[in-house]
């Protein structure tokens, strides 16, 4: 055999593979293609990602989910105010007195944070709803960056 | 949401490239067909924006190799498909048994057949090989574009493929004077 050097060999293989032709698909992927196609077709709405949902279901979802979004905000700052945690505390340490000594120093760490987070309670229910507001926003313009740029250099490139 | 005639018109003229993209890199019909099926449902959801794009062959290429990659660093064991442990005289040892010995292939064999055996010899290669020499020659990717998307050093990349090479050269008894098939 002669000897090749490296380069020779690499345009050697290149050559003999750039000559290959495109091997042929088989006769059954277009109807598989089809198929697979036909029945996502048949799907129902509900069961696609919410951006083929039909237009007068997607307006009413957001407005469902609004409100229950706010109505559970509301009930938790109004089961907050309602709850009086020594007494539950106190109840349920009944049942575990072989822990006391541990669920007194919980008792005592969650008396100082329900106190904290009572007297901070407006505020950073105001504070958590706005960081909330801004990861979410933050989150839906970076993806949207992220896939046109992924997807539009693609199409470019090619 | 069914397919319109013109996506059958579509796929017809590019099954082959994505077929044969995806058959080279994962080595199995059955896996190539399935990854070759998804590529045209992605296709499909883009089929407006597709349709209307000079460079969609490029695009399905692209997604082709894209997913043929993922499918085998997800189904494939990590140790084998990157494996830095096999020798490759056991690597080539693998596939040998399979082939005619270099020394009785006829060189009045026509063309179409040896290119059936470089095909038959390729899919053959033990993945570690075969991946980045098919991301080489076929796809045009650098060797640092294949260390990336592969996820492995440089230097590991230039041997698997310089092992790739020599080892359909053994195979195949290529010579520089052989070359014009």
């Amino acid at each position: 055999m002669d000897p090749l050097s490296e380069k020779q060999l690499e345009e050697l293989i290149h050559r003999e593979l750039g000559k290959l032709p495109p091997r042929r698909a088989p006769a059954t992927l277009i109807p598989r293609v089809t198929a697979a196609i036909q029945a996502r077709a048949r799907r129902p709405w509900w069961r696609r990602s919410w951006s083929h949902w039909p237009r007068q279901i997607q307006g009413p979802f957001v407005a469902v989910m609004l409100v229950l979004a706010g109505g559970l905000a509301y009930a938790g700052a109004l089961g907050w105010d309602a709850i009086q945690l020594s007494s539950l505390l106190g109840g349920l340490g009944h049942y575990f007195n072989f822990l006391a000594p541990v669920w007194e120093t919980a008792g005592a760490l969650a008396s100082a944070c329900y106190t904290v987070g009572r007297a901070a309670a407006p505020r950073l229910l105001v504070w958590g709803l706005a960081a909330a507001g801004l990861m979410y926003l933050s989150c839906v313009c970076l993806g949207t960056v992220f896939w046109r740029v992924a997807f539009t250099s693609n199409l470019g490139k090619n | 949401m069914t397919a319109p005639a013109n996506f059958e018109d579509f796929m017809r003229a590019y099954q082959d490239m994505v077929f044969s993209t995806a058959l080279r890199l994962v080595g199995s019909e059955a896996e190539a067909e399935d990854i070759s099926q998804e590529v045209f449902l992605k296709a499909y959801e883009r089929y407006d924006e597709l349709s209307l794009s000079p460079t969609v062959g490029g695009w399905l290429k692209t997604v082709a190799r894209n997913l043929a990659l993922n499918h085998l660093s997800r189904y494939r064991s990590r140790w084998r498909f990157f494996s830095e442990m096999a020798p490759a005289e056991e690597e080539a040892g693998d596939f040998a048994a399979d082939l005619p010995a270099a020394d009785t292939h006829d060189k009045t064999v026509d063309s179409g057949d040896q290119r059936q055996l470089l095909e038959t010899v390729l899919q053959k290669l033990p993945a570690s090989q075969r991946v980045p020499l098919v991301l080489y020659h076929f796809e045009e990717l650098s060797y640092e574009e294949i260390a990336a998307s592969l996820r492995i050093s440089l230097g590991k990349v230039k041997t698997d493929i310089r092992r790739g090479r020599e080892a359909l050269r053994q195979k195949l008894n290529l010579r520089l004077a052989e070359a014009a098939w």
